[in-house]
């Protein structure tokens, strides 16, 4: 996956991918430069650090691990819904 | 090893263990924790995480309540950050493995994953301080320990000190400061000065690098940190500890020894004071009065305005210290900005150039009255002179006096006894004053060069602005011609004139201030002993041909670089 959003990898970003992640029944790492850290762990997942255009390997395992991975696909590609309205958000 | 680059705001070198102090005066020690009671703080450790979760989370929902859950989310993140997995277990493994207190390994953590944010240019590092600083609070509850009580020596490190802080540290146990902000006239370089110990500031962030119980070294002369230094740079730093404090032993001989030239010129060397306290020191260095007793922490140190019991109390100590030896006391010098009771300004863009000092005092009468009435009944037990700072046209001089009259004439109608014929000067620290100084000395008793300020008002350059600071040099051309013209103007109407600021304090301008007139220095009390010293070594010809030279030169550092050469030469052992 690649970071599409202006701003990073950021705490809200990365509380997304973690909300995300909970809803399914399934281990989630991020790999980014030989760093692998769990993609619930929120302080190991803002210490990568991850800018702009940075492309990041999302590796799931468990019974739903297609299906999370489907979800944090689209969740990448809308760049984290940055510019899209308030309520929208969770 | 890591080296810090600062201001050097007060001399010496200072090697000892770190207190960290940050913006909400913690101070994170550190600390080992017996074998036997590793299981109870771990579990001290957790609870203090859960009391930090809950507090997160109450907070979160009140936010997300009131503001929308888009700010909840902040908090959100907070209680996220806390409860990762990975962070837990490396705070359990500290204090079971390497016996480290809870609160300093999370103080060690939080700054190391800060770092790590810094480097990755991470917009959350912020909420890293702020988790640490929660997570501390709940450790340490009530037991949380201010800077005021030290049991063992310390250096102080700090992101800055107000005021208060700075004034209410623990003298016997604070061996050096280090601030990241600041500049040559912040408050930690003023307190650092009266204490006379070494200190740096305007290092720049760095308190992420450092934790309490470190070792680091101060060089205040060079205006150096250096963090976790190797041995052979303690060595280094050990050896001229050994250095600088046998020169001082071999300068306190001179401790009864007039300041006098080798040709028998007699110079009048007075310290230069903030505190009370500090007159003990000028006292012991055999100082010939005080050149410049500066007011402002009086207004500083309380969240009121000092009343004239309070003024009479700081100045009678100082004054009866001295006995008969003269005691130059300057009256009010700030900034509306800095002083907590008075009405914050409206027009103030540029403190600098705005209402502060004698402008302030004259806005304020009653205020000015009460400090003048203070000095004026001093003035009964000693030798006291009073001298306005900031004047910058003859007017402002005559409404100052006038202010005084009026004091006068209040204390002769109660009987009240002061000294009737007591000198009233100025500092000169505005070029408008030179230009005009024919017309002050008719209308003064003495003056004294302020260097600090001039320098600053010459070159228009702010000395507390790195970016600029370049610019900033005692020996400018320009200055060294004011100053010149000032010592002409006194000379030719015997006006004494003092020169007090920082420039008098450096051995390097010794020579070329005896050599341009002047016969009077005021000097911090920890500079006496050298500037003493040199006075000692030199006759005023020798000087004489110095000032010469120096005045063939066109820029700052021509200048500089002679005067050092000259001050090895006459006096090798203070021109390293």
């Amino acid at each position: 996956m690649t970071v599409a959003n202006r701003a990073g990898l950021h705490a809200r970003a990365a509380l997304l991918v973690a909300n995300c992640v909970r809803q399914y029944q399934a281990k989630v790492e991020l790999v980014m430069d030989r760093q692998r850290v769990d993609a619930l762990d929120m302080l190991q997942v803002l210490s990568l650090g991850a800018a702009r255009g940075q492309s990041i390997t999302l590796e799931a395992t468990g019974v739903e691990a297609e299906a999370v991975l489907d979800s944090l696909e689209r969740l990448f590609a809308a760049g984290f819904h940055e510019d899209e309205a308030e309520g929208e958000e969770q | 090893m890591q080296k810090l680059q600062g201001i050097a705001v007060s001399p010496g070198v200072a090697i000892g263990e770190a207190l960290v102090v940050d913006s909400e005066g913690f101070r994170i020690p550190r600390r080992f924790v017996s074998r036997d009671t590793v299981e109870y703080e771990v579990e001290r450790l957790n609870k203090a995480m859960a009391a930090a979760g809950d507090e997160i989370g109450r907070h979160r929902d009140a936010v997300s309540r009131e503001l929308g859950a888009k700010y909840g989310a902040i908090f959100e993140t907070h209680l996220q950050i806390l409860q990762d997995s990975k962070l837990h277990s490396e705070l359990e493994e500290m204090i079971a493995e390497r016996h480290y207190s809870p609160e300093y390994a999370v103080s060690r953590v939080m700054r190391r994953y800060a770092e790590v944010f810094q480097r990755v240019q991470s917009r959350n590092v912020a909420d890293l301080v702020d988790i640490e600083k929660r997570l501390l609070r709940n450790l340490l509850g009530r037991r949380r320990e201010g800077i005021s009580q030290l049991t063992s020596p310390v250096l102080v490190l700090a992101h800055d000190l107000t005021p208060s802080e700075a004034a209410n540290l623990d003298r016997r146990f604070v061996r050096g400061f280090v601030t990241e902000v600041g500049g040559l006239g912040s408050h930690t370089a003023i307190v650092a000065g009266a204490l006379e110990i070494p200190a740096v500031v305007g290092t720049g962030p760095f308190l992420t690098d450092v934790s309490g119980g470190d070792l680091v070294i101060i060089d205040g002369d060079n205006g150096l940190v250096v963090l976790h230094p190797d041995e052979e740079t303690i060595a280094r730093y050990r050896h001229e500890v050994e250095e600088l404090r046998s020169l001082a032993a071999r300068l306190e001989t001179l401790r009864d020894l007039p300041a006098e030239t080798k040709d028998g010129a007699r110079i009048e060397l007075s310290g230069n004071i903030e505190f009370p306290h500090e007159v003990d020191h000028c006292v012991d260095r055999g100082a010939d009065g005080i050149g410049l007793y500066r007011t402002e922490f009086l207004y500083l140190a309380a969240d009121k305005e000092p009343d004239e019991e309070v003024h009479l109390a700081a100045y009678n100590r100082v004054v009866q210290s001295m006995g008969k030896r003269p005691v130059t006391i300057r009256t009010f010098d700030l900034g509306a900005d800095k002083v907590p009771h008075l009405p914050n300004p409206e027009d103030e863009r540029n403190p600098a150039l705005g209402q502060r000092s004698i402008r302030l005092s004259l806005r304020n009468v009653d205020m000015f009255k009460t400090q003048l009435r203070a000095i004026l009944r001093a003035s009964a037990l000693g030798n006291v002179r009073i001298m306005f700072p900031l004047i910058s046209t003859i007017l402002e001089l005559r409404q100052a006096k006038m202010v005084l009259a009026d004091v006068m004439e209040d204390l002769d109608e109660h009987g009240v006894p002061y000294q009737r014929n007591l000198p009233v000067g100025i500092m000169v620290e505005v070029p408008s004053v030179v230009m005009m100084i024919d017309h002050f000395v008719d209308e003064v008793d003495f003056l004294s060069i302020g260097t600090n300020d001039l320098i600053q008002y010459t070159l228009a350059v702010d000395r507390s602005n790195k970016d600029v600071v370049w610019l900033y040099n005692a020996c400018d051309p320009s200055v060294l011609k004011l100053i010149a013209m000032t010592v002409e103007a006194a000379r030719r109407k015997s006006v004494p004139v003092n020169l007090c600021g920082q420039m008098s304090a450096s051995p390097t301008y010794t020579m070329l201030l005896l050599g341009m007139g002047l016969r009077q220095l005021s000097v911090p009390p920890s500079a006496i002993p050298e500037v003493k010293k040199i006075c000692r070594s030199v006759t005023i010809e020798q000087c004489e041909k110095v000032a010469r030279h120096a005045f063939t030169f066109e820029n700052a550092r021509d200048v500089k670089s002679y005067l050092r050469k000259e001050l090895k030469k006459h006096v090798p052992e203070l021109g390293q």
